[in-house]
């Protein structure tokens, strides 16, 4: 039996954070170190030297992407965690130069399966992820539900949009629900914060 | 013993919730990644407390009123990544007895799950806003003075005022302008969560 794999953590939701810890340890991989916040685990790194960090994209303080192309430098290799699994998260993943990205949605054993691979020295994540890949994690929001939440992010109501937009009133509503529905969200705030997140459009 | 029901869609904050409540004493019975499959599995184990996510994919204030009605004496601790005053509000009037936000620490949760499972209620103050005031803060956060607000009401400035009063100490707010932030930042009046209006 090899070295167990040390793993530093990082998620600013508690409850994710103890989730991802049980995952982990149930399957065999040491939490070294927890942290809620980008700067936090960036600490904990450079002090732990682990053999891999798990990473939540949405950190406070420091983001996840800006501490994955940090940790880059210091030759720790990342896995990347987001609530979302959307093709521009995992683009943006690579591109700072996380081994892998996988999403909250996934298994248990699917996220032990990662982590160990990307302790081990696997690059999981391509600079341009295959076109099977894309195909697997389709976006989910279409170019016309975007423009939609794009504009109610600016603060424009619904009667506005639709005059931007030259559709109507009706359609832009509907868009907007069902914008709503696959994002998993119920209200205006949650939508623009969610398709914030996700990288839609620029914060 | 409490028996608990997780109603989650991510695995992983399944996982979190079962470890954090099985640390202080509650038994999982049942995980659900649905607000169908939660019917299926409440029907079945009859939970003594349900930790129910607000952003389910099929769920939302139907499927949640769905399964309050179907299941009364069933006690609903609802977790949600947003928690506005608006969704607080909108939660307590559907019937559940507590809504705590994702982002709370392990405590606060696991406070909020043992107050509920022991028949009180757990709201933070944001809930227990009156109709009057949710529409103030509404006018406060679309830039609106209080004499304006006064006109559109059909109201005193000085009835105003003290609305807003009991906004700040219930929002925990130390100024009008930090009331007026957070009622831009929450989307309040804006077809907030709950409310049933459109923007």
């Amino acid at each position: 039996m090899g070295e167990q794999v040390r793993a530093v953590i990082a998620d600013d939701h508690p409850v994710a954070l103890a989730g991802l810890e049980e995952i982990l340890r149930r399957g065999g991989i040491a939490v070294v170190g927890r942290a809620c916040t980008g700067r936090e685990a960036l600490r904990l790194v450079q002090e732990l030297r682990p053999d891999v960090a798990v990473v939540d994209v949405a950190l406070p303080e420091l983001s996840g992407l800006e501490v994955t192309r940090r940790l880059r430098e210091l030759g720790v290799p990342v896995v990347l965690i987001s609530m979302y699994d959307e093709e521009v998260l995992m683009r943006e993943a690579a591109a700072v130069g996380a081994a892998a990205f996988v999403s909250k949605m996934a298994l248990p054993q699917e996220i032990v399966e990662v982590v160990r691979s990307v302790a081990e020295g696997q690059i999981l994540l391509k600079e341009e992820p295959s076109p099977s890949r894309v195909a697997r994690h389709p976006s989910p929001l279409t170019p016309r539900e975007r423009e939609v939440v794009k504009l109610l992010a600016e603060g424009k109501k619904i009667g506005e949009i639709a005059e931007i937009l030259c559709r109507s009133p009706a359609t832009v509503r509907a868009q907007k629900a069902s914008a709503m529905r696959k994002l998993g969200v119920h209200s205006t705030p949650e939508l623009i914060r969610r398709a914030r997140e996700l990288g839609i459009f620029p914060p | 013993m409490k028996t608990v029901l997780i109603v989650d869609d991510h695995p992983l904050v399944r996982a979190g919730l079962r470890e954090l409540l099985r640390e202080v004493g509650f038994v999982v019975v049942g995980e659900a990644s649905s607000a169908g499959e939660a019917e299926r599995l409440a029907r079945e184990l009859r939970p003594d407390l349900v930790i129910w996510d607000w952003a389910l994919p099929d769920g939302g204030r139907e499927a949640l009123v769905r399964f309050l009605g179907a299941f009364p004496g069933t006690r609903v601790l609802v977790v949600s990544a947003f928690l506005g005053p608006e969704l607080a509000c909108a939660l307590r009037e559907m019937g559940v007895q507590g809504v705590v936000s994702k982002t709370a620490a392990p405590g606060e949760l696991l406070r909020a799950a043992e107050a509920v499972a022991r028949g009180e209620e757990a709201f933070p103050e944001a809930a227990y806003l009156s109709p009057r005031e949710r529409e103030v803060l509404a006018f406060l956060g679309k830039g609106w003075g209080n004499a304006e607000i006064a006109e559109k009401l059909g109201i005193s400035v000085k009835t105003v005022e003290g609305h807003i009063e009991r906004l700040k100490r219930k929002l925990s707010c130390p100024s009008t302008a930090a009331l007026r932030a957070l009622a831009i930042r929450e989307g309040v009046g804006d077809g907030g969560a709950g409310s049933g209006r459109d923007s």
